[in-house]
């Protein structure tokens, strides 16, 4: 008798122990006709914007349950990349700007060129470069989800107080040089501008203002070794040399968002997702004002990061997948998604209705961004050489060495890295 | 009334087995008992919930990255064997050697808090010191804050323009820097952190231990003429030497494994990361920005032999310095 009841604790242990870890591995299924999907996503301030859309997909599609997924952003990477190789992975993910080659080179995007062609989804709404994005070795791994541009922000009150014209679309770099060191006063300090080491929304732009490229069209060697180059890293590092800017050590210190905020910066480059940052401080949002980026000697030029969504290539129902996507990405979807502010939608009729979250700034400067933004450069392992780009361009700005040097040692470093993937 | 009876006891009707028979047969009769297997199995039971854990969090891990480090691994997966291709790539990589050094160097710096930590609790152990409750919870609390709050406030702390340290640096005249963004600095600045907030560990274990030196000693020191200071070197240090030990071996271990402090401190758009990493920094660096597992595990297997190489050492030379009483 009481053996046996030690055997049969035994068993309940195993079965308790076993069933466990069942249960680990049986999410994600259907159960009673009902599909679950589940949608990462990485940005908590879109989360309320992304719930919205979702909901009226489940309210026209009522056997597909969906279930957000939202990561912060500093651990997103390292978590999808652990999910997408064990088991446990998403359906739909976002992919962080230049890192969709990864996931559709990894095998773990699935490629949905047929699925657009079947359907005739009109991918011109989204623009050129927003297309070429999101393509890999000729096939479509993604949908455009938000487009990332920048703008030149500037803060009135030091504009007025400077007895300046506030910038607008005809500026070029000398403009903008010459109002830097007019609205810099060191007794109270006060900078005209930030120069920081931001490859998407300082150094990338200008580079391609100067009329340069940073990857060869086959994408297999860098081209950064260029007098464009030289060009764009002199701009921004001369801003720091004469004094415009702070330095490189203050601006990593100090975000530099965050000096333009409290007016120690009267002149900023940064993105659009930044316009929310601005107008949660509505005294200030009031006095700021944003212009295209100041041409270079090619003209006016800007990044233009997609971000688009992924689906997973082992996800289990892929058809059901696919209508979520592609009701995200439908101009009333999108019309849904812009209605709430957050991150800007890729097509230019869905960035004019988002614009209109935004009264106080002219933000019509996005929206045709669209048509004239290059793409955010991108190959299989953009982390790799971005990081050892960065690295090599330090130097310069930290004024230890000319920008031709840092452009060529950086071009160097991006070939070999290019080279190896 | 009764006499005891003395006379021996009588002869038993059956023959007396010898003793080792015996013994024999109730070690069988207990060896065929079905509770003891059962009472291995239970024992197992109860240590089962742990060597399970360790196994599949620690063993196979380990094992995994051993594979790992042999093979050519995207980010996905996709696993090919590439022999020592990762290693020779990883002893070829001048960021390796850097990020290891600095390991080094910031574990040594972390080890002279070790000295600072045993005259802290030499004397907030005095005998008759007032407010020992005081001391004793200021000391302490860093190790109850989160790291990751610690190092925020010593990052504002550090700040090139605002922050207090320049501040005090500038009231007495001496040079100020941006501690945390200049190269020269960054990793000596992260390793005065590991040691402030190490400090409380170190004293509560060092207190312990002084409260089992008896008292005694220090009054038969006392008549002996020792002041504080020979008291400390003679008496204190070396009943001490076990715990000092102790210590010494897990902040070996805990400073050559330092990320949270470089991540948080740093973080990886610092232009001083890339000079002042660490060697499991590196290891995240390659893992997890660059994608590059195989080459990853690696640097974590690497670092795993050189942790058990020191530590074995560190167990060699204790037998020459340290007193067990």
């Amino acid at each position: 008798m009481r053996k046996r009841s030690r055997t049969s604790l035994l068993a309940a242990a195993v079965v308790v122990l076993a069933g466990g870890i069942s249960a680990c591995s049986s999410s994600g299924g259907s159960s009673g006709g009902t599909v679950n999907l589940t949608y990462e996503m990485f940005a908590k301030a879109q989360e309320p914007v992304v719930r919205k859309a979702v909901a009226a997909f489940e309210q026209t599609h009522k056997n597909i349950k969906v279930t957000i997924l939202d990561v912060p952003p500093a651990q997103y990477r390292t978590k999808l990349q652990t999910q997408l190789q064990g088991g446990t992975s998403p359906d739909l993910y976002w992919a962080y700007g230049g890192e969709l080659p990864l996931y559709a080179s990894g095998g773990v995007a699935a490629d949905l060129t047929s699925r657009i062609a079947k359907d005739k989804l009109d991918m011109s709404a989204f623009g050129s470069t927003a297309v070429s994005s999101v393509t890999y070795d000729g096939k479509i791994y993604g949908l455009p989800h938000s487009a990332a541009v920048p703008a030149l922000w500037s803060n009135k009150k030091l504009f007025d107080a400077a007895g300046l014209k506030y910038p607008d679309a005809t500026w070029t770099w000398s403009d903008l040089t010459r109002a830097a060191a007019k609205l810099t006063d060191a007794s109270k300090g006060q900078y005209g501008i930030a120069a920081p080491m931001n490859m998407q929304s300082n150094v990338y732009p200008a580079i391609y203002q100067a009329g340069g490229t940073i990857i060869s069209s086959d994408g297999k060697s860098s081209t950064l070794d260029s007098p464009a180059c030289a060009q764009a890293v002199g701009l921004w590092t001369g801003l720091i040399k004469s004094g415009s800017s702070p330095s490189l050590a203050d601006m990593v210190e100090t975000d530099p968002n965050t000096m333009f905020l409290s007016g120690k910066v009267a002149m900023l480059y940064a993105l659009n997702s930044t316009a929310d940052q601005w107008m949660a401080a509505p005294a200030f949002a009031n006095s700021v004002d944003v212009a295209p980026l100041p041409a270079g000697s090619a003209g006016q030029a800007t990044t233009l990061t997609s971000v688009p969504i992924l689906m997973n290539a082992k996800a289990k129902h892929q058809d059901q997948a696919w209508q979520l996507m592609e009701f995200l990405s439908s101009p009333q979807g999108l019309a849904d998604q812009a209605g709430q502010g957050g991150a800007m939608p890729p097509t230019t009729a869905a960035a004019k209705l988002w614009a209109k979250n935004y009264p106080q700034f002219d933000t019509k400067v996005f929206s045709d961004e669209l048509a004239y933004g290059k793409p955010y450069p991108q190959s299989k392992n953009t982390a790799k050489w971005f990081k050892d780009i960065t690295t090599a361009l330090t130097p310069a700005w930290q004024l230890k060495s000319s920008p031709a040097d840092a452009c060529s040692a950086a071009a160097k470093v991006m070939t070999s890295d290019l080279g190896s993937e | 009334m009764n006499v005891v009876d003395k006379r021996p006891p009588a002869p038993m009707h059956h023959r007396a087995e010898p003793a080792d028979r015996q013994w024999r047969k109730a070690q069988r009769r207990l060896w065929y008992r079905r509770p003891r297997v059962s009472e291995a199995l239970w024992g197992w039971l109860f240590v089962g919930p742990m060597v399970i854990g360790v196994a599949i969090f620690y063993f196979w891990p380990i094992l995994r990255s051993a594979y790992l480090s042999f093979t050519a691994s995207g980010p996905f997966g996709g696993n090919k064997w590439s022999g020592l291709a990762n290693y020779r790539g990883m002893l070829s990589d001048s960021e390796f050697w850097l990020a290891l050094r600095n390991s080094f160097v910031f574990t040594a710096i972390v080890l002279l808090g070790i000295p600072v930590a045993v005259v802290v609790a030499a004397l907030i152990n005095r005998r008759g010191l007032r407010l020992k409750g005081v001391y004793r919870a200021l000391y302490f609390l860093p190790v109850v804050t989160m790291p990751t709050a610690v190092a925020l406030v010593w990052k504002a702390m550090y700040n090139g323009q605002y922050g207090i340290v320049n501040r005090i640096l500038s009231a007495v005249g001496l040079p100020q820097h941006n501690w945390l963004v200049d190269p020269h600095y960054a990793l000596y600045a992260m390793a005065v952190v590991s040691v402030w907030s190490g400090l409380g560990t170190q004293i509560v274990i060092f207190s312990a231990a002084l409260q089992d030196i008896p008292p005694e000693l220090y009054e038969a020191a006392e008549c002996d003429g020792a002041g504080w200071y020979r008291q400390l070197r003679s008496v204190t240090v070396p009943l001490l030497t076990p715990s000092i030990f102790f210590v010494l071996i897990i902040s070996v271990i805990q400073s050559l494994q330092a990320f949270d402090l470089v991540f948080v401190l740093l973080g990886p758009n610092n232009p001083a990361t890339p000079q002042a990493e660490t060697i499991v920094y590196y290891f995240y660096d390659r893992t997890f920005l660059q994608h590059e597992p195989g080459m990853g595990s690696a640097v974590a297997i690497a670092l795993m032999l050189i942790l058990l190489a020191l530590t074995g050492w560190q167990f060699r030379l204790q037998r020459r310095w340290v007193h067990y009483a």
